[in-house]
């Protein structure tokens, strides 16, 4: 047991190894210890204890350096993405419920023209983003425009004319108009839509999608006009035919249901069928997709691929984008298309020709994106204000 | 979207968020730091897992939530770390493999004689440099944050009676030279 002590002041305890040990790791065996202590000299129980005391106060183990502003900077910051993320829940359930009752895919995808030239590497590399325009969705009806700022679901009904529904509400538009009038869709980058034509027939538009839609379908074949890219769940009608028009093709349904996209400009085109039948015809060419079947038509002539892997061509209708060792600079152009901005210098990506492969959630926020997409092609980056440095690892 | 009195996906009100919140930030922060990770990666991991917190419907008692948090955080900072080698202070992570963790002494200097701070930070010290990092990170666990061996188990990738016999060693080893102590040890066996 410890030796005779006459009363001892806090600083005798603060300098024994015991004390400091005890607060450190208070084990079994040094509460015992210490019970023992003030059993025996009850006397320093008031001391000990003051002592304690002081050494909870002054003694801290990685204290921390956060200073308040920093920590409320942070909890705006974990708000702000909390009431993202609840958000998305929410559109993610119709998601799920949409996915469900598709058939048919095909999709149009569109070339970006390179700028070829070429920078110096260093370590790090500045991507300045220059945010181009944003535009709100825009539905032409003759000489009028309805402009929407949030995704929107838009129904048409023979009887009723166009129905929207976004976050902000519903509302029932151009009720008392002509059954022949073309209308128009224009969805503007970093937004989606869905429209429900006259005849059930439902279409999901990706950013960057422009479609020409009749109010009601009259004539013996469904016709419209697509620039962009579009997933299709066409209602089946052997006795109406659904076409869907684009720059360079056209796309017939054969059966239930269809997609297409066109962006109409010097790129190329891609359709993938997912269930179903569709004809894609070209000119004078006419070809037959089965399931699974990509057709491709650029510069150099028409490909048929078989058994892709259809999760890479439909996930963008759930904000997904999922790559198959696809090349980094172009997935940084895909989010330039996405996302409308520029990315300046992009080229010291596309000279390391590195490959990912994964899932990227297209969120709301860019840099929620640029995150996620930093894990996938394992690059760093830092962003300051419109300046993404950007490290290519090796 | 009004959040303030209205219960969310966590049921949490936006009062309680904020409590949590307040409650644990500079305990989470120390950690990551004590884990040798940078200030901005602390913060990017200390926001993952308050969103994960404020966004999943699990229920989780109170004392449970100080559990959740520590465990998501260095999970988090797991993942920052394998696709960050530069932060190379471990060269695994399995459980037998040490790495560093180290603590900050600190010694507020202003309401304690300058000798006893130099003599209390010197025995702090000693009775550190004894210990592997991960035993001074169990110890830290289990007495400056009060987690329980089952739940530091978790944390390190070991069962709490794996934890029970690291935090045993790590406090025998730095016994060796107290004889006093060490017979104590012996006499209160259980």
């Amino acid at each position: 047991m410890a030796n005779k002590q006459n009363l001892k002041n806090v600083s005798y305890f603060l300098n024994s190894p015991q004390f400091v040990e005890w607060r450190l790791y208070p084990s079994a065996e040094l509460e015992e210890y210490w019970s023992l202590y003030i059993e025996q000299y009850p006397e320093q129980k008031e001391i000990l204890n003051q002592a304690i005391k002081k050494f909870e106060e002054v003694v801290h183990l990685s204290p921390s350096a956060l200073s308040e502003k920093k920590k409320s900077n942070l909890y705006e910051r974990i708000s702000a993405s909390v009431e993202s993320v609840e958000n998305k829940k929410g559109r993610k359930k119709i998601y799920y419920y949409l996915l469900a009752s598709v058939a048919i895919v095909a999709i149009l995808l569109l070339t970006i023209p390179f700028n070829k030239f070429m920078v110096e590497t260093e370590d790090y590399q500045a991507l300045v983003i220059e945010e181009l325009p944003s535009e709100n969705i825009r539905l032409v009806v003759g000489d009028q425009v309805v402009e929407f700022d949030s995704n929107t679901t838009f129904e048409v009904s023979e009887k009723n004319g166009i129905s929207t529904s976004n976050k902000e509400g519903s509302n029932v538009l151009f009720a008392e108009q002509k059954k022949e009038v073309r209308n128009t869709i224009i969805v503007p980058h970093g937004k989606q839509s869905v429209l429900v034509l006259a005849d059930g027939t439902k279409l999901w538009l990706n950013a960057g999608t422009q479609v020409t839609f009749p109010t009601e379908f009259v004539g013996n074949r469904r016709e419209i006009n697509v620039v962009g890219e579009i997933y299709a769940d066409v209602v089946s009608n052997p006795a109406k035919p659904f076409v869907v028009h684009t720059t360079n093709t056209s796309v017939q349904v054969h059966g239930t249901t269809f997609n297409v996209s066109d962006y109409g400009k010097d790129g190329y085109t891609e359709v993938v069928l997912v269930e179903g039948k569709v004809e894609v015809k070209s000119g004078e060419e006419s070809v037959f997709l089965e399931p699974r079947d990509l057709y491709r038509k650029d510069m150099t002539g028409t490909a048929i691929t078989h058994n892709v892997d259809l999760s890479h061509y439909i996930s963008w209708k759930e904000s997904l984008l999922v790559v198959h060792q696809k090349n980094v600079y172009d997935l940084f152009k895909y989010l330039e298309r996405y996302y409308n901005v520029k990315f300046d210098n992009i080229e010291v990506v596309k000279k390391t020709k590195r490959t990912c492969t994964g899932k990227l959630f297209l969120s709301e926020n860019l840099d929620d994106t640029m995150k996620a997409l930093s894990v996938l092609a394992k690059i760093e980056y830092e962003q300051n204000g419109k300046t993404i440095y950007i490290n290519i690892n090796n | 979207m009004t959040i303030n009195n209205k219960e969310n996906i966590s049921g949490l009100t936006e009062q309680e968020r904020s409590d949590i919140y307040q409650k644990y930030v500079d305990s989470l922060y120390s950690y990551g730091v004590s884990l040798h990770f940078e200030h901005a990666q602390c913060m990017d991991a200390i926001h993952d897992v308050f969103v994960k917190l404020f966004t999943s419907d699990i229920e989780l008692s109170s004392e449970k939530t100080k559990f959740f948090l520590f465990r998501s955080l260095k999970n988090r900072l797991i993942d920052i770390y394998r696709r960050n080698r530069k932060v190379s202070y471990y060269s695994d992570l399995a459980p037998d493999v040490d790495y560093d963790f180290s603590l900050n002494i600190n010694v507020l200097d202003n309401i304690i004689a300058e000798e006893d701070k130099e003599n209390v930070e010197k025995q702090i010290e000693e009775l550190l440099s004894h210990l592997t990092g991960r035993q001074r990170e169990a110890i830290y666990l289990r007495y400056f944050q009060n987690l329980s061996y089952e739940e530091i188990g978790d944390l390190l990738g070991m069962t709490g009676e794996s934890v029970r016999k690291l935090v045993y060693r790590g406090i025998s080893k730095i016994r060796e030279s107290n004889s006093i102590l060490y017979l104590i040890l012996l006499l209160s066996v259980r």
